[in-house]
């Protein structure tokens, strides 16, 4: 290793496991001064690293309060949880460490559902599918329009009291949550399972029809037309090909 | 002095936070056409913060740059990272760079990532010729990716490695000299670095070649007293101290005016306070600069 490579590792390791491990060469000056420099650098590391999780999951924080949520973050960096990532990246595997300590489920599927509404948040931009690009066309077109997911769209689960957390009420026939940004803000709507089933269809792309197939025979065609019409109208899908105006 | 380091106006500049955005927007910053003289005469970001691929971040930013100059200052490229600096970074920023065409790029003489860590801070490196020779291989680098040159920020420090072979200085300067990069020089880090360090201050920014720096950074910084030993922290978080006004004036007086940057991160005062700052800065510069014509 060269020797700016050992600084550096020696520099993490300190930083990490405090000034005990600090080779003595390292650094100029008295011990007190030494230590209250890696101090600085280790508060703002720690700092940088809850406050970024903070930025994350504000509903989860309300939810569960500022001490507990504060508590979780320190004890999910100081178990390594996100160190290798950048900032913006630092809360990816939060919610599958919560699941892992126990946590309350209700916690775990919002927190969950707060990292795909900023996945949504930050997706590119495309033009969502609108209810008006099928007006005209006969039933054999509109069968085999191609259309895909918005990039912005996510859906979640809707687990434990997850519809309740988000100030939904009870959602007791949606199967998930449906997160789009079509316009500038992000919106949330609880689907159903055959939505669910839908969105799940259009992850590549695909055509009306085929995602209709994917409906159970029992489902009555009304009320899959409207299904489908409550989620191009939320903003789930964009146009494909020959479609796209 | 006109550095061509970058294409800022030779004004006074402010970081773009998002509480600020609907009072750039709405256009009551500024009311003077000459984009020099204009305060804010350009805004900062931090690229990172826009790495995503569309949003609200962008629609805004957007709208930002159709007013202002954007100076885009990096906090994540990692130079001196022995593993060599952050790839996925660096093709993000391209990305950026394509898109808003900023006037100025800049990053730190600092490292964060090493063996699959990543740390979020400005590291201190050690100034050793083997860290020189690494610096200016990956500057060259970004600036061969870009196309553009790019200014190195040099770093408030809280830590003396042993063994250094020059100061930081001669290291900025050598590093400038080799790699064509320029200098973004922070007149706070310098007043960290010297308390914390124990050096002069002064003779640091005497030592500084005008000719080199592309950008200036003023700021405050937090004080820990420790039974007696002050410790100065670059916090970002309060405004300019009085002893970097000083320094500051003292060093314009001899470069004369150079894109100057308010930097105020933590505890974001109102907007008008900002501003406020920002003409301070841009008062020193004009004063500079009738000087400068009434001895022509």
């Amino acid at each position: 290793m060269s020797p700016l490579r050992n600084a550096q590792i020696a520099v993490r390791d300190t930083i990490a496991f405090g000034p005990a491990v600090c080779p003595v060469n390292l650094f100029g000056g008295s011990a007190d001064k030494v230590i209250r420099g890696l101090k600085v650098h280790a508060n703002t590391i720690s700092f940088a690293r809850l406050t970024s999780l903070e930025a994350s999951f504000p509903r989860a924080r309300d939810w569960i309060g500022d001490g507990v949520f504060n508590d979780l973050s320190r004890r999910f960096i100081e178990g390594g949880g996100g160190t290798t990532e950048p900032l913006a990246q630092i809360g990816r595997d939060f919610s599958n460490w919560l699941a892992v300590q126990g946590q309350d489920p209700t916690l775990i599927a919002l927190v969950r559902f707060e990292w795909l509404w900023l996945q949504s948040y930050h997706a590119a931009e495309a033009d969502a599918m609108v209810i008006g690009a099928l007006a005209g066309k006969n039933i054999a077109d509109i069968l085999t329009t191609q259309i895909a997911r918005h990039p912005a769209a996510h859906i979640v689960a809707n687990e434990a009291d997850l519809a309740v957390a988000l100030g939904l009420g009870r959602q007791n026939d949606a199967s998930a949550i449906l997160v789009t940004r079509s316009e500038e803000a992000v919106m949330i709507t609880p689907i159903s399972p055959v939505q669910e089933s839908f969105f799940h269809a259009a992850t590549t792309l695909t055509s009306i029809g085929d995602l209709l197939e994917t409906a159970p025979e029992n489902s009555g065609d009304d009320r899959l037309l409207t299904a489908l019409i409550d989620l191009i109208t939320a903003g789930a899908f964009i146009l494909q090909g020959d479609d796209v105006c | 002095m006109s550095p061509a380091y970058n294409q800022l106006p030779l004004g006074a500049g402010i970081g773009l936070k998002p509480e600020h955005y609907a009072r750039l927007l709405a256009g009551e910053a500024g009311t003077e056409h000459r984009p020099d003289t204009r305060v804010p005469a350009f805004v900062e970001v931090h690229p990172q913060n826009y790495f995503g691929d569309g949003g609200p971040p962008h629609r805004w930013l957007t709208a930002i740059a159709e007013t202002f100059r954007l100076s885009f200052h990096s906090t994540t490229l990692s130079l001196g990272s022995a593993d060599g600096l952050n790839e996925a970074v660096l093709d993000r920023l391209a990305q950026l760079v394509d898109r808003y065409a900023p006037a100025s790029i800049s990053d730190h003489l600092s490292w964060s990532d090493v063996g699959g860590h990543h740390l979020p801070d400005l590291l201190p490196v050690p100034y050793t010729k083997a860290a020189l020779d690494h610096f200016v291989i990956q500057i060259g680098r970004v600036q061969n990716r870009l196309g553009r040159t790019l200014l190195i920020e040099n770093p408030s420090r809280y830590l003396a490695f042993i063994g250094d072979d020059m100061s930081e200085v001669d290291f900025l300067t050598t590093l400038c000299q080799r790699s064509g990069c320029g200098l973004l020089l922070d007149i706070n880090n310098v007043i960290v670095s010297a308390n914390n360090l124990g050096f002069d201050g002064d003779e640091y920014l005497d030592a500084i070649d005008p000719a080199l720096v592309g950008e200036i950074h003023l700021a405050g910084h937090a004080v820990e007293d420790d039974d007696g030993a002050l410790l100065f922290v670059d916090d970002h978080g309060s405004s300019v101290t009085e002893d970097c006004w000083s320094l500051y004036t003292h060093f314009i007086a001899r470069s004369g005016p150079l894109p100057t940057l308010i930097e105020w991160d933590t505890n974001v005062p109102e907007f008008d306070i900002l501003v406020a700052q920002a003409a301070r800065a841009a008062d020193i510069m004009n004063a500079e600069r009738g000087r400068h014509v009434a001895a022509a």
